[in-house]
């Protein structure tokens, strides 16, 4: 039994490292005032960018950078349109993920059941043997090891930082910014574009060391579970860890069980991270909603009139 | 509703616009198919083509657009009301799912005119419900509505694929997951000797109805009050709750017949790709329109058209189907980014 | 020596508007400049020009004495202008010291130990390690001006620094103005209350319609209505004292036991409330703000939900919401005209529509030609000049919206309680004094008025009794024959026991 809690959470761990770093990089954004529904797309395109690359070049370190970049680069569009061109927010990022299906699907095709160069697990001597812990936590990938620097540092960096102080500030009152000479559409553009890459990022984890495969919509809604998950988690980046580890371990129970000969219905098990995800913002939706940047607020109650 | 007089040089401005909004998408298309290695006129040449030069995909077209103009009505309504519909792909699963539920349950028993109205209504019930719960959870727990009905959407996919690879599924089928095909006498009749289902007078007349009742009605002028300022209207008297939740149902609603005509009068049994993105090209429909009921008939014309060129890509051309996907979203990015009139609020 | 700041013909148009015409202003060092004029004359415009935000279509301005150009809010900082807004520019969720730093490039960690020497040096007390949310509006002023003196401002420029402060509060930031002219900086407040320009300016300066009237005279050689002259152009009549007394032994329009209810934030924002008001009864509500004056307001409208306690309208317990109250007779001149009660898309009509106690009904759709029959008589009756039915209020200036809210709310003569929170922000002294008109007017037509203003003045000229609030509890209630400003004050800041 604690073998299989064993698996289910060591699961949790290497399958929600994308739909950890992906909400970071949503976190990073919603701080600054933006929402990002197209981090479904930087996903993808991290995704298939980060195969794809590793694939040509025979690195997966570089399909990783590829990968990281790609993310930022849909975002920077994201950015560029609700930030310069005033373009609605929610329209804008489920078009984005829109295109991102579309041009994964136009150049994925020939990544589709070819094989590429990743990264395997690789067990951190004396850590990994701990009980428990060790194979939760330190047998997995180098990209999920990274990973684990991501959230403190940004943890420490929103709290801590001039430039995190400027972050929040924009998220909070742009105004202000723009009275102290700063300019907050670029404070704002910055973040959304880092928190692509962070997607980005994300999906080339998912296609280069978790997958170890490319094909069409491989993403399946990750992208969505971290929006969601950036609210409940209130913000907060050690929050996000949490929930994501959480959505892992659930996407990991059904093989998991299949692997024992248990029989599972797999749709259930599919549906079950949204399942999740709605109960706990019927929960504490409200709750969070107080805790949300103010200029975030306003996007979230306002929204698509003409 | 507001009735501001455009002078003819802003419209042609506003043309202008629209015309360099969609150029620049189709450049940037091309652009990328050159990058891909297929030679852009070529392959945009034989999507024009083969979309328009031959009645039977006129009719395709036609056919595809009756519940892309449904579900767009489904971004429209809660959009008036200041609501952001994401969910019409969910809707429209479910929609279709219990319509399936309905006709074949009864279409065994009952005549094929009654089992067809029943599993009409049945599909709208269910839309409605998918989307209520989204509203629901807007309305008790101040959960936005877009996040929740993005999710819904991934849910919904989920029930359809259970129900089709084990309980419904056919067992005297191919051993593919599908259900059984709805009886003939219960599905949608054709208009005169055309390929067209009579979904369209039904799309037709609820793109009208729902300009009237938007425009000319008091229930559509609350509708946009509570759209501009909820606060403002709680604090006219107007039953805030009840008219986000009126218009939340009623845009589930019509996306869950959109599913249920897509079942009775084009798929007939319930498989995998279904929907075929209807819900969230829908929803890319009504914001190229800015969500005005009427132009939505257009705009879901002009998606179908598209759509169905992707298809001829594939067969021509050798590219994936989804590569349309691409252009309809650089569209609807030249569109959200670049025709907006100067000084109109967001 | 030359004045740390002069600025010489500053004529700024906006559209066909002349918002300043060839103004002269100046401030030498060591001195409290006082800059006065009733709303629209155009003192803000003259403060944004100075500061950057706009830029003059003709003057110029001299710095030490040498030519300057400000073109920009950070030249402006840049050359020791320091402005603090009336509405402060601070983040709530932010630490005083991180909105500081935002001011100054520096880690907000860093700058503890500056902060608690600048506040003592300059008298200001205020504590860094704050979150702004959490602090009263006396404790954000401090910080806002701290921030204000900490990035190097020779010139500190105030925009009615006072009009939200209790009158102790205000003495206090009086003092701390002096405190900063005995340091040998200019310091700039704009106001429009005499009995400030007394106690703390040394020079006056007087803007009527965009104009100079007066020019950095020395206020002692004015008397109070020569200055008002200046300021409106023309002497302003008091408010006629002979009223119809209040009925008594009626009973009340809006009665308020035990009511508690929680603000937005979710923290308590009334606390065991009770109030009453009489028909024919102007009763004031007074406070610091944010002393639960919104709430109170909004739990007799019926839009905010009570914990506990009971309302009355006409002496029936309210019920359905905001519906009910409407139903009840009552109608409200909102305090955020712009988050309250404006649907920016919509036009004047059709917030008509929205104000009339039934939506006409022709069918299915509103009787758009009754609305507008509806519009035009309330408009006469009132006679505040609105602007044109078919306007869309995105397209009015803050003072139109108002007018336009006025109407709808003071022209109906079936109103039987109405709540007036701060009905003359943004009007001029002359729509200023015909509101007031209506209200007196609504009262002795023998509806409850409950009227919420900062401004003391006002409240004891148009009420029959001062309620007081302080924290969210009702500090007491004074018939406003025998309120005195000093009582009146410690009731706001919750210290008279």
């Amino acid at each position: 039994m604690s073998d299989l809690l064993t698996d289910v959470l060591s699961g949790g761990v290497r399958g929600g490292t994308a739909i950890m770093l992906a909400a970071l990089g949503e976190t990073l954004a919603e701080r600054a005032g933006v929402v990002n529904l197209g981090t479904e797309g930087c996903l993808l395109v991290g995704a298939l960018t980060g195969y794809a690359v590793a694939a040509e070049t025979g690195s997966p370190w570089a399909g990783l950078v590829a990968g990281a970049l790609a993310g930022a680069a849909l975002a920077l569009v994201h950015a560029g349109l609700v930030i310069w061109r005033r373009a609605d927010q929610f329209a804008t990022g489920l078009t984005l993920m829109f295109f991102g299906l579309g041009i994964t699907s136009l150049f994925g095709v020939a990544y589709v059941g070819k094989a590429a160069p990743g990264f395997a697990p690789v067990e951190i001597p004396l850590l990994s043997d701990v009980p428990v812990l060790g194979p939760v936590l330190f047998a997995h990938d180098p990209v999920t090891y990274l990973s684990y620097l991501v959230a403190p540092l940004m943890w420490w960096w929103l709290r801590r930082s001039r430039s995190g102080l400027l972050v929040r500030t924009a998220g909070e009152r742009a105004d202000v910014l723009h009275l102290h000479g700063y300019r907050a559409g670029l404070i704002r553009g910055g973040a959304v574009v880092a928190g692509g890459a962070l997607a980005g990022l994300g999906g080339a984890q998912l296609s280069t060391a978790y997958a170890h495969a490319w094909f069409e919509g491989m993403t399946a809604g990750r992208g969505f579970i971290a929006v969601a998950l950036v609210i409940f988690a209130a913000w907060r980046p050690l929050r996000v860890v949490a929930g994501a580890y959480l959505f892992g371990a659930l996407l990991a129970v059904a093989p998991v069980l299949q692997a024992r000969g248990h029989a599972v219905n797999q749709f259930a098990m599919d549906a079950l991270p949204f399942v999740i995800t709605l109960l706990i913002l019927a929960v504490i939706g409200r709750r969070t909603l107080r805790a949300a940047p103010q200029e975030l607020r306003r996007v979230f109650e306002s929204s698509s009139s003409n | 509703m507001t009735a501001t007089a455009t002078a003819p040089r802003d419209m042609l401005a506003g043309l202008g616009r629209w015309a360099a909004a969609l150029l620049g998408a189709l450049v940037l298309f091309a652009l990328l198919l050159l990058v891909k290695g297929a030679n852009p006129l070529t392959v945009l040449w034989g999507m024009a083509v083969s979309t328009f030069t031959s009645p039977p995909t006129i009719e395709q077209i036609v056919i595809k657009s009756v519940p892309l103009i449904l579900a767009a009505l489904a971004v429209v309504i809660p959009a008036r009301a200041g609501l952001t519909n994401v969910g019409g792909e969910g809707q429209v699963v479910i929609g279709a799912v219990a319509a399936a539920g309905v006709g074949l349950w009864l279409d065994p028993s009952l005549p094929g005119p009654v089992v067809l109205v029943l599993l009409l209504v049945g599909g709208g019930l269910a839309g409605a419900a998918w989307a209520g719960v989204a509203a629901v959870m807007r309305l008790t727990a101040g959960v936005n509505e877009a996040v929740t009905t993005l999710l819904l959407n991934y849910i919904a996919l989920d029930v359809l694929l259970y129900l089709i690879y084990q309980p419904w599924k056919d067992p005297e089928g191919s051993g593919q997951p599908a259900t059984r095909p709805l009886e003939v006498a219960a599905r949608l009749p054709l208009l005169g000797t055309t390929a067209v289902h009579v979904g369209v007078v039904l799309a037709l007349v609820a793109a009208l109805g729902t300009w009237l009742v938007l425009r000319r009605t008091a229930f559509g002028f609350r509708l946009g009050v509570v759209g501009g300022n909820p606060e403002a209207a709680g604090r006219a008297g107007l039953p805030v709750r009840r008219l986000l939740l009126a218009a939340m149902l009623t845009g589930g609603g019509l996306a869950g017949l959109a599913g249920a005509i897509h079942f009775a009068g084009v798929e007939f049994k319930l498989r995998p790709g279904l929907t075929t993105n209807i819900g969230y090209l829908a929803f890319l429909a009504s914001w190229l329109v800015r969500h005005r009921p009427l132009p939505v008939i257009g705009a879901a014309l002009l998606l179908a058209a598209v759509t169905i060129a992707g298809d001829s890509l594939q067969l021509d051309s050798g590219l994936p189907a989804a590569t349309v996907h691409v252009l309809t979203g650089l569209l609807l990015l030249a569109v959200l980014g670049w025709t907006r009139r100067k000084g109109d609020a967001t | 020596m030359p004045a740390l700041l002069a600025v010489h013909g500053y004529t700024c148009r906006f559209g066909e508007v002349l918002a300043n015409d060839a103004v002269d202003f100046a401030v030498r060092a060591g001195e409290v400049h006082a800059l006065v004029g009733e709303n629209g004359a155009g003192k803000s415009t003259l403060l944004k020009l100075i500061y950057g935000v706009n830029r003059p279509d003709d003057g110029t301005m001299e710095l030490d004495g040498r030519p300057a150009v400000i073109a920009s809010p950070a030249q402006a900082r840049a050359a020791g202008i320091g402005m603090v807004f009336q509405d402060l520019r601070l983040v709530s969720a932010l630490t005083v010291a991180e909105n500081i730093a935002l001011a100054l490039p520096v880690r907000p960690d860093r700058l503890h130990k500056r902060i608690v020497e600048a506040s003592e040096r300059y008298g200001l007390a205020v504590d860094p390690a704050a979150r702004v949310g959490h602090l009263s509006i006396g404790e954000r002023q401090r910080a806002e001006i701290l921030k204000v003196l900490m990035t190097g401002a020779r010139i500190v420029i105030l925009d009615e620094p006072t009009s939200v402060l209790a009158p102790q509060e205000a003495a206090a930031l009086l003092e701390a103005m002096r405190g900063l002219r005995a340091q040998g900086l200019g310091v700039v407040i704009v106001t429009h209350k005499l009995r400030e320009v007394r106690e703390v300016a040394d020079r006056v300066t007087v803007l009527r319609g965009g104009k100079v009237v007066l020019a950095g005279v020395d206020p002692a050689g004015y008397d109070d209505p020569e200055l008002v002259r200046a300021m409106v152009g023309r002497t302003v009549p008091p408010l006629p004292a002979e009223r119809p007394a209040v009925p008594e032994n009626t009973s009340p329009v809006l009665r308020v036991t035990g009511v508690t209810a929680h603000g937005d934030d979710g923290r308590v924002a009334l606390k065991d409330v009770a109030l009453t008001v009489l028909p024919g009864e102007i009763v004031g509500v007074a406070g610091v703000a944010g002393s639960g004056q919104r709430e109170l307001c909004e739990v007799a409208l019926g839009v905010r939900p009570t914990t506990a306690g009971q309302i009355e309208l006409g002496g029936r317990p309210l019920t359905g919401g905001a519906r009910g109250a409407l139903a009840a007779g009552a109608a409200a001149v909102t305090e955020d005209p712009l988050t309250d009660a404006v649907v920016p898309g919509m036009s004047v009509f059709q917030h008509m529509a929205l104000g009339l106690p039934r939506m006409p009904r022709r069918g299915l759709d509103v009787d758009w030609r009754k609305v507008s029959e509806a519009t035009e008589n309330l408009d006469k009756a009132v006679g505040l000049g609105m602007v044109g039915g078919h306007r869309i209020l995105a397209s009015l200036s803050g003072g139109n919206i108002q007018r336009v809210l006025l109407t709808r709310a003071l022209g109906r003569a079936d109103v039987r309680l109405l709540v007036a929170a701060y009905p003359s922000r943004g009007l001029d002294v002359a729509t200023t004094r015909r509101t007031q008109e209506l209200l007196l007017a609504r009262r002795a037509a023998g509806a409850g008025v409950l009227l919420v203003s900062e401004d003391l003045d006002e409240l004891m000229a148009l009420s029959d009794r001062i309620a007081v609030m302080y924290d969210g509890r009702l500090a007491g209630i004074v018939p406003a024959a025998e309120a005195d400003r000093q009582e009146l004050g410690r009731l706001m800041l919750g210290s008279a026991a």
